[in-house]
């Protein structure tokens, strides 16, 4: 399972009258995680989808109610995921649908060590070209205090992720594009956007 | 059949459990009394916020015009007989007696004309709520129902074969004995094809992932110590009880 926080940029907590409390999580189901290289699917009857590139903490161990200042203690390494989203137009209700559809959830290509997770510049390429940056100095709620929040009354387990947040400014992609999550300097994932027929064709059982 | 997941002698074993109540292993059967009861066998649980009318009234909130879905971690799942931990502190944390649908195979783009051949059966959930944490993101957030062990799961999955109409079942929440909440299924605003065909429009749903379907009206505050039982139609009895903070750290130690 990986959990994904949205609203956790600075800028964007900053314009609104009544910031949330606690972070804004939601949960990618196991239909949702692909890896990569692989095809992510450009559903039928949707202008476009969007990518959301975010560093992921993975969980080396269980955690439960873990303080802040234990918490990398609980913390394997870092990868890449792609928070791939149907355009969201309001944040009140559980994305399901937006977040859900199969391979929505690419996560890889390796799990590494970062000397400071805090510091990553992200940056996501559409067909080569830098569309989206952002860096996890910005992140609203940081690592450990995602982790204290989130096993405050959730468990993870061994192999769960957590990814921080997703920098502003959502781009669009279509059927035929290929879209690259970066850690610069650390990491790379990449994903090709295909149609859905494609996808089923090239997903069948 | 009655599939069950338990715990016995530190095993963890799919048995199922007879009509008489006696669970058979696969080697023979044991009494109930001697295993711990756990949440079925189960995948992404999925469920429905505000898919009875008079739960939606009851809230403020008109029924929605798309199904409100949000998923629980399997952390949040429990089993029959166990306890569900209401925080220090709060003010309403409520029960939520709902039946579950249980998938049976591989599910995508299912036509609701098609959709009960994909369900395996039923189980029934108690998908309790702490208010007091909701915030206007994403609500209900995961802070209010995806809580470790706050959601009672069980005791079994029925086999479809075993109910007779799943939109004509009767569901009662019972508080210390004391009816405190009565629905049907039939007054579901979205009903089990339909939710079927709508979810699998976006994702595969796979063998034992499931869909709870939401609550009539009538959810009531509960405190430590309550026993809560919420009983469907043709389908069981779920019973679990409320502990404190201290309690239940103490009890999941």
């Amino acid at each position: 399972m990986v959990i994904g926080v949205a609203l956790n940029l600075t800028s964007e907590v900053a314009v609104l009258d009544c910031p949330p409390k606690a972070p804004v999580l939601c949960i990618k189901p196991e239909n949702t995680l692909s890896s990569h290289l692989a095809s992510v699917p450009h559903p039928d009857g949707v202008p476009a989808i969007q990518p959301g590139p975010s560093l992921a903490v993975v969980l080396g161990r269980r955690a439960r109610r873990v303080d802040r200042l234990r918490a990398l203690d609980y913390v394997k390494g870092y990868t890449l995921f792609n928070d791939f989203s149907l355009r969201e137009t309001s944040l009140f209700r559980p994305p399901v649908r937006s977040k859900c559809f199969d391979s929505f959830g690419p996560l890889g290509p390796g799990v590494i060590p970062l000397e400071d997770p805090h510091d990553v510049t992200l940056r996501c390429r559409v067909n080569g070209e830098i569309r989206q940056e952002g860096s996890t100095r910005d992140l609203a709620f940081r690592i450990p205090e995602l982790i204290e929040a989130i096993t405050s009354f959730l468990t993870l387990e061994e192999g769960d992720a957590i990814a921080t947040g997703v920098p502003p400014g959502r781009v669009d992609v279509v059927a035929g594009d290929s879209v690259t999550v970066e850690a610069v300097g650390a990491l790379a994932l990449t994903n090709f956007i295909v149609s859905e027929d494609e996808f089923r064709t090239r997903n069948r059982p | 059949m009655r599939r069950a997941r338990v715990r016995h002698e530190g095993a963890i074993h799919d048995v199922t459990v007879a009509p008489d109540g006696a669970l058979r292993f696969p080697d023979g059967g044991v009494s109930e009394e001697s295993v711990t009861w756990l949440p079925p066998k189960h995948g992404t649980f999925l469920a429905l916020g505000l898919n009875y009318k008079d739960h939606a009234k009851e809230l403020d909130f008109k029924p929605p015009e798309e199904p409100l879905l949000f998923l629980k971690a399997s952390s949040s799942l429990t089993g029959h007989r166990r306890y569900s931990c209401r925080p220090d502190g709060v003010e309403m944390m409520h029960y939520e007696g709902e039946l579950v649908v249980v998938a049976g195979r591989a599910a995508s783009r299912v036509r609701r004309s098609e959709a009960m051949d994909f369900v395996l059966g039923y189980t029934i959930a108690n998908d309790y709520a702490v208010r007091d944490y909701l915030e206007d993101f994403y609500r209900p957030n995961l802070r209010v129902k995806s809580r470790d062990a706050l959601t009672p799961l069980g005791p079994y999955i029925v086999d479809k074969e075993a109910v007779d109409d799943p939109h004509a079942l009767e569901i009662r929440t019972f508080v210390n004995g004391e009816l405190r909440q009565q629905g049907n299924t039939r007054d579901l605003v979205f009903d089990i094809p339909f939710l079927l065909e709508y979810v699998t429009s976006f994702m595969t749903l796979q063998p034992f992932d499931m869909i709870s379907t939401g609550t009539p009206k009538g959810v009531s505050n509960v405190v430590a110590g309550d026993e809560v039982v919420v009983e469907i139609e043709s389908v069981g009895r779920l019973q679990s009880r409320v502990v404190a903070e201290e309690e239940w750290n103490a009890l999941e130690a």
